[in-house]
């Protein structure tokens, strides 16, 4: 097959596919997931807690921790398999083309190194320069992340720097290696809102100045208004919807989609308090049909029997849905979310 | 200080907590974790008690409920004055004033049928039988909406939102009047929290409940409460009903605190924000003046003279910025224009 790429595409992942073999049964944390991340884009993965949405990070670097398995997809990154790559190919290629920031950045980071140290560390690997060399060039990239007094907090260990210092760090560290990719994991999930603006436009300048592509995973969709141009919403191991952010926001098709953004409580406007109706399901006993099927509000009996398929609902903008699709004829009313339910 | 709604049920004046931090083998270092707070929530409604990590919101919660001893101050629910009670009366108070906890699962015990979560409040605060406390348990279970099987199982066989609801169910077990809800929805999912915020209210409605509720969310907070006190180092910046602080942030802190809030609707995006530099700074040894001092883009030098006190800005709604005063002389009344003149 002729590989016909946009050259904008930096990365595709095909049909991706990441089951987990537990006691209770095969756990499909990744569920058929294609999608295309373009340069210069910030992405957000949204999803609630066991959508997958941090294991398909983790497949796109491999990984992925046993009883995990990646077994069945496609990832390119810039034109080149990932998924055929020997072990030490990828090790060159995190790190250097694809790089990662965590949760909790003073779990990533090494305790008993200078904060210093460790960002000169993968810079001494990429450019195979001296000690001395990669030590400046990271108190630049301190300072390029905003830290004030980077000779300084260049010789802190982690515990003494606070955890939007540490996530700065971690931008650095991850920046410094001038990645194709670069993949946050709910990187400000645990900082305080006034710091979380601030790491956030940390990452948008870094991102938009190396002309890299961004997977912002989050579970806060305000996050990814601010921030990202593209949005793939993931549900039980599915995308379920993924399109431009505007409008993914002004016009949602996947009922999932609708909730979420339903139940996103806002500060600047008042409005009922809506909510998605029951649980996220049991990994490993997925509903059958559309897997949204029992929570969703428009649900027919075609939704329990047949899994929908991705189709166009817009530009660039698809969703699984069988109302979408036209298999079903339904409207879907805004106000389904404010009825009580519970 | 009174509100439309009748008069105060739970009042708290002057309230202060000292930790000491040892610095050395003989030498303590004192951490001003609450600093002189007061405020009323009147019978049946919500306070909101906001601010970032560090500044004090849970330590007042738990002060309030004595679950630790606070330094100074006084503390009154209903006719009791609960920093004058020993300890055994405290105990006894228990069942009248309750708390739900932002971690679901740990604070339910984990080797303890959901049953014996729940009977367990009303063997140590109730005189009824042991039918009686069946049929209670009972009636709890489906009063938070979880069915009677639920009764047998453990907490780790239940969803986040789940256990959730069984923390509430226990708080309300024993019919109290006042609850602390610390951080109740922070650790859920959006889809879920809805349901845990609708089953607060209703509750709410239905048994007459007081509630302080802490978050750090301030959407969460303009959603579920009238009155709402933001914290910042130990002490209360701004108080006021929710449209005071939503509609008319004052105090610089509240400004920055309301516009770092991600907005979820793209085209609101770049809208113009009071940013505040740096971080919240240690909290040990702090200078008597405005706490914000070193991050505050309005800053002066009056402003580190001791205090600022709370000022009056509209009937309910009071701030503790300097610049309150200035802006009132610089008349208009409206202090977020009048800041950003003075800027």
């Amino acid at each position: 097959m002729i590989e016909v790429r946009n050259s904008d595409t930096l990365l595709e992942v095909r049909g991706l596919h990441t089951y987990f073999y537990t006691y209770e049964g095969v756990v499909k944390a990744v569920n058929s997931v294609s999608y295309k991340l373009n340069r210069g884009e910030i992405t957000g993965l949204v999803g609630e807690s066991g959508s997958g949405k941090s294991v398909t990070a983790q497949s796109i670097i491999r990984l992925v921790k046993a009883p995990g398995k990646i077994v069945e997809g496609e990832v390119w990154l810039d034109g080149q398999d990932l998924m055929s790559c020997s072990e030490a190919e990828m090790q060159t290629i995190r790190g250097r083309r694809i790089s990662m920031i965590f949760q909790e950045p003073r779990a990533a980071l090494n305790p008993l190194f200078t904060v210093g140290d460790q960002i000169s560390r993968v810079i001494q690997l990429r450019e195979g320069c001296s000690r001395g060399v990669a030590e400046s060039h990271a108190v630049e990239m301190m300072r390029a992340v905003e830290i004030a007094d980077p000779d300084r907090r260049a010789s802190a260990y982690p515990h003494e720097l606070s955890g939007g210092m540490c996530q700065r760090v971690m931008v650095a560290m991850a920046l410094s290696a001038n990645p194709l990719l670069l993949i946050a994991d709910e990187p400000t999930t645990g900082l305080d809102v006034t710091v979380q603006a601030q790491v956030l436009d940390l990452i948008r300048l870094r991102v938009k100045s190396a002309g890299s592509a961004c997977l912002f995973i989050t579970h806060d969709l305000g996050v990814v208004a601010e921030l990202c141009e593209r949005v793939i919403v993931m549900y039980a191991g599915r995308v379920v919807e993924q399109g431009p952010v505007a409008e993914i926001f002004s016009n949602p098709r996947h009922p999932y989609t609708q909730g979420l953004i339903a139940s996103t409580l806002r500060v600047d406007i008042d409005k009922p308090i809506s909510t998605i109706p029951g649980t996220v399901p049991d990994a490993v006993n997925l509903p059958s049909g559309c897997t949204f099927h029992p929570r969703c509000p428009f649900a027919e009996e075609l939704c329990q029997q047949e899994e929908p398929q991705m189709v166009e609902a817009g530009q660039s903008h698809t969703t699984r849905c069988h109302i979408v699709s036209g298999r079903i004829e339904r409207e879907m009313l805004e106000e389904a979310w404010t009825l009580e339910t519970a | 200080m009174t509100y439309a709604n009748g008069e105060a049920f739970v009042q708290i004046r002057n309230l202060r907590k000292d930790f000491p931090i040892r610095v050395g083998m003989f030498s303590h270092v004192r951490l001003r974790a609450v600093d002189d707070i007061s405020f009323d929530i009147p019978k049946g409604a919500t306070m909101g008690l906001v601010g970032e990590s560090g500044c004090g919101k849970t330590t007042a919660g738990r002060c309030l409920l004595r679950l630790i001893e606070p330094t100074s101050g006084e503390i009154r629910m209903g006719e009791h004055n609960l920093t004058d009670l020993k300890s055994e009366q405290v105990a006894q108070m228990r069942g009248r004033m309750q708390m739900v906890f932002q971690d679901p699962g740990g604070s339910l015990t984990p080797r303890m049928t959901i049953g014996a979560i729940l009977r367990e409040p009303l063997d140590l605060h109730t005189n009824l039988n042991a039918h009686e406390k069946d049929q209670r348990v009972r009636q709890l279970l489906s009063q938070v909406g979880l069915q009677p099987d639920h009764l047998t199982r453990y907490p780790h066989q239940f969803s986040g939102g789940q256990q959730q609801r069984i923390g509430v169910a226990r708080a309300i077990a024993t019919h109290p009047d006042f609850i602390v809800l610390d951080e109740p929805t922070s650790a859920l999912d959006v889809s879920v929290r809805g349901q845990i915020l609708r089953l607060l209210t209703q509750l709410q409605e239905e048994m007459g409940l007081t509630y302080l509720f802490i978050s750090h969310d301030l959407s969460v907070i303009k959603h579920t409460c009238n009155q709402v006190a933001v914290m910042y180092l130990g002490r209360i910046v701004e108080i006021g009903s929710t449209e005071d602080i939503f509609d008319s942030p004052t105090h610089p802190y509240t400004q920055a605190l309301l516009s770092a809030v991600p907005i979820p609707d793209p085209t609101q995006r770049g809208k113009e924000r009071l940013k505040l530099p740096g971080e919240v700074p240690s909290p040990i040894d702090l200078p008597p003046g405005c706490r914000l001092y070193s991050r505050c883009p309005y800053r002066r030098d009056a402003c580190l003279e001791p205090g600022p006190p709370l000022l009056q800005v509209g009937d309910s709604h009071k701030a503790a910025c300097i610049l309150v005063d200035e802006s009132i002389r610089l008349g208009g009344g409206n202090t977020s224009a009048a800041l950003s003149q003075l800027a």
